[in-house]
């Protein structure tokens, strides 16, 4: 059954295929590298592209994407070839059954069952750890995380995260015996804040973070060895390996080369200086990097292009689907009621989890984006087909029947006009939610204008935030007035609202 | 306007042909167990105006949905034109039959002019012929040719009972059937069109089956009056008939609340 599902949805979402133009795998191809949607992990994106082409290897970076699992997945499915990791992420997330302690070989072997491979550790680990301002350690004399034990009185601050993982706090202040009166949890960032105020000692940070450095914290020392390590790597596929060995080759050849404090100036660089990811990835290459960053206004004409190509296509698709999907239910009752529980289940999918799931069946970019969308207008055109279907009049219904109309005369000439205006109200409905819910597209790929809105999310950048924001909204309220402009074009006269006129003569 | 009133039935009777134009054969129907129409034989014949009368629930209705094919029998046959409705032959059986109902049944979001000839292009006229019957037709139920452009709620009552009438009329069906083709109307109104009504049924000569309430407009349009009351014809006859010589007491009420009829001579 699902798996019939799987092949209509796919069979409806060739034309979105079609747009998303997924580019070939077969060797030549550039190579195509992924990152998450944080700083180090674009940095790192960037190191490799810049890296490969100084090898003269042609490669695309696309940045920015969701999360671990949809990497995880673009990369199993071969969307893309390449991805920065941690070798703690595949212990906890993606390895189930890899011991903790897991040594690189016994991950590269647990890898090449699933058909992917590791490169060579980069240098730096980018795992938890406890900071504390330089000055406070060394007025308490503390460099290991041990020592913590004999200072009752040190207040720490802890992100929400942290506090809540076996292997953050619980397990950690388990493992040192360390006093558990004066922790509060608190937001990540607001934590470095909080630090720079004096107002908590210690806090939870990731060993990269930019703030170390800005912040002159004192990463403490994890004698006895709590924290998994989070070693920076790349994965690949083996069958890219084998089609690919220069380029493997040079993703290699960064091993060892990028420790902490190199990945702390590189995120600093980026996230407190405000310098493009891939400037900061040429001066560490020591290569010369065009930025690439157009100006602001192709730069929005570019992703009011993705964007619309979201919308229009998903809705489109969804038109062509959801009206027979409407009509049918408004004929059949039986089969009715289960049309409109299934698309009423899929509206309760949440947005990102919904295009999550589509990855396995689409890879990334704009054919996931698509799909999921797609299925997001299907509730509004369907039920609002029904309604606009089975409200109509039944007088009507009988002369339509009574004039003996043919039933696809009775369907184009009276069934459908009386619904169209709930029909479009639904289409209206779908078209205003899609320009909202492709902004979550930047997540998978998609680009659109969520692509700003996630980058200042994660730079805390609230222009950046407003560049996607606005044409959004903005889009949003336009495409509201197209509706209405086209509703007035389609509706007949009869059937606006009435502002009765009055009647001539009588009788 | 004096009414010349039509009380014996004798001004129009059935023509030559023996077969009816429609039959009720053993027909019966029943709504969730409750009887709608118990078993019945009724033969309608042509030329003629055959007037349904009851109060509502009386099955009147029931009877003419049956005869249109919009509802079936649970048992016995409907026939028109001698030979049975079917599902498969119905389209073409409803062309040869014009249906008013109450409030017209106009489609809103059609013009006049799109509502009176949708019939005629679904069945494949040319533009010339269908122009030249709309003219006719508006002279015949005399509404002015600037309705044409208009949607329905533009027009007064009257005038789309009027317009509801010409449709039905669009492929000059040897059949017409009105629901209370003036139920919704006001008395000035409907006493009109009642006139407007008696001189287009004698112009056409044509079958009509009316459904009605009014025991007036009934002896006033149709030559014959079938009375029903729970599903049941109670009786079946001229007005003069009804009024003589009533089956019952309740056809003597019934008769008496057409009030201002031509009461029978002392």
């Amino acid at each position: 059954m699902r798996r019939a599902l799987h092949w209509v949805l796919a069979a409806c979402l060739a034309l979105g295929l079609a747009l998303a133009a997924s580019a070939a795998t077969a060797a030549g191809a550039p190579v195509r590298i992924g990152s998450k949607a944080f700083t180090e992990s674009i940095v790192l994106g960037e190191v490799a592209r810049l890296e490969l082409k100084a090898h003269s290897i042609a490669a695309t970076h696309q940045r920015n994407l969701g999360g671990t699992r949809i990497l995880w997945k673009a990369l199993r499915r071969g969307s893309i070839d390449v991805y920065p990791e941690y070798t703690g992420t595949l212990v906890q997330e993606l390895l189930p059954g890899a011991p903790s302690d897991a040594s690189l070989a016994q991950l590269r072997a647990r890898l090449k069952r699933l058909g992917l491979g590791m490169s060579a550790p980069l240098g730096f680990s980018d795992s938890y750890a406890l900071g504390m301002p330089r000055k406070t350690a060394r007025q308490l004399g503390i460099e290991r995380i041990s020592q913590l034990r004999a200072h009752p009185q040190v207040r720490y601050g802890l992100s929400n995260e942290f506090m809540d993982r076996e292997d953050g706090w619980r397990g950690l202040a388990r493992r040192y015996g360390l006093p558990t009166d004066h922790v509060r949890s608190l937001d990540h960032d607001l934590a470095y804040k909080a630090l720079a105020a004096g107002a908590i000692d210690v806090t939870d940070v990731y060993t990269t973070d930019a703030e170390i450095p800005y912040q002159h914290l004192r990463v403490l020392t994890d004698d006895r060895h709590f924290f998994p390590s989070y070693r920076a790597v790349f994965l690949y596929r083996l069958d890219w390996a084998a089609s690919h060995p220069q380029a493997l080759a040079a993703l290699n050849g960064l091993g060892g080369r990028i420790d902490e404090a190199a990945m702390q100036r590189m995120n600093a660089a980026v996230k407190l200086d405000g310098r493009s990811e891939t400037a900061v990835a040429g001066d560490f290459l020591g290569v010369k990097a065009a930025s690439g960053e157009a100006g602001f206004w192709t730069r929005l004409g570019r992703r009011t292009l993705e964007h619309l190509a979201l919308v229009a296509s998903s809705l489109g698709l969804a038109i062509v689907i959801a009206l027979p999907l409407g009509l049918v239910a408004a004929r059949y009752r039986r089969l009715g009621q289960g049309v409109m529980a299934l698309t009423g289940v899929l509206q309760t999918v949440p947005s990102l989890a919904l295009f999550v799931f589509m990855i396995p069946l689409f890879g990334i970019g704009a054919a996931p984006a698509i799909a999921a969308l797609f299925l997001y207008s299907l509730l509004p055109i369907v039920r609002n087909t029904h309604v606009g279907l089975t409200g109509i009049d039944p007088a009507l219904l009988a002369s339509a029947d009574a004039l003996g109309l043919p039933r696809r005369v009775k369907l184009w000439r009276i069934d459908l006009p009386l619904a169209l205006r709930s029909i479009l109200a639904g289409v209206k409905v779908a078209a205003v939610i899609n320009v909202g819910t492709a902004t979550l597209g930047a997540l998978i790929g998609a680009g659109g204008y969520g692509q700003p809105i996630l980058t200042g999310i994660r730079l805390d950048d609230m222009g950046l935030i407003l560049q996607g924001a606005i044409p959004a909204a903005v889009l949003a309220l336009a495409v509201q007035g197209i509706f209405e402009l086209v509703e007035r074009g389609l509706v007949p006269r009869g059937l606006r609202p009435a502002r009765p006129r009055r009647a001539r003569g009588s009788g | 306007m004096m009414r010349e009133w039509n009380l014996d039935g004798a001004a129009m009777t059935d023509n030559a042909s023996s077969v009816p134009m429609f039959e009720l054969r053993d027909a019966g129907k029943r709504y969730a167990g409750q009887m709608a129409l118990a078993p019945m034989d009724l033969r309608i014949e042509r030329g003629r105006t055959t007037a349904l009368i009851g109060s509502s629930g009386s099955g009147k209705s029931t009877v003419l949905k049956l005869l249109m094919g919009l509802i079936w029998p649970d048992r016995g046959q409907v026939c028109m034109e001698g030979s049975p409705l079917t599902r498969r032959a119905l389209t073409a059986q409803r062309r040869r039959i014009g249906y008013v109902i109450q409030e017209g049944g106009l489609f809103p979001h059609l013009t006049i002019a799109q509502n009176l000839s949708l019939q005629a292009r679904s069945v494949g006229w040319a533009a010339t012929r269908i122009q030249a019957r709309v003219t006719s037709l508006l002279d015949l139920v005399r509404l002015q040719a600037d309705v044409l452009r208009r949607y329905p709620a533009e027009l007064s009552g009257g005038q789309r009972q009027r317009v509801a009438l010409a449709r039905a009329l669009m492929l000059d069906p040897p059949a017409l059937l009105l629901d209370e083709p003036l139920g919704a109307l006001d008395p000035v109104v409907r006493h009109d069109l009642q006139d407007e009504l008696a001189r287009i049924f004698a112009e056409l000569k044509t079958t009509v089956v009316l459904v009605t309430h009014d025991m007036a407009e009934a002896a006033f349009l149709a030559s014959r009056l079938v009375l029903l009351e729970g599903g049941r014809v109670r009786q079946d006859g001229s007005f003069a008939d009804l009024r003589d010589r009533p089956a019952d007491a309740f056809v003597s009420r019934f008769v008496a609340s057409g009030r201002g009829l031509p009461q029978a001579d002392a």
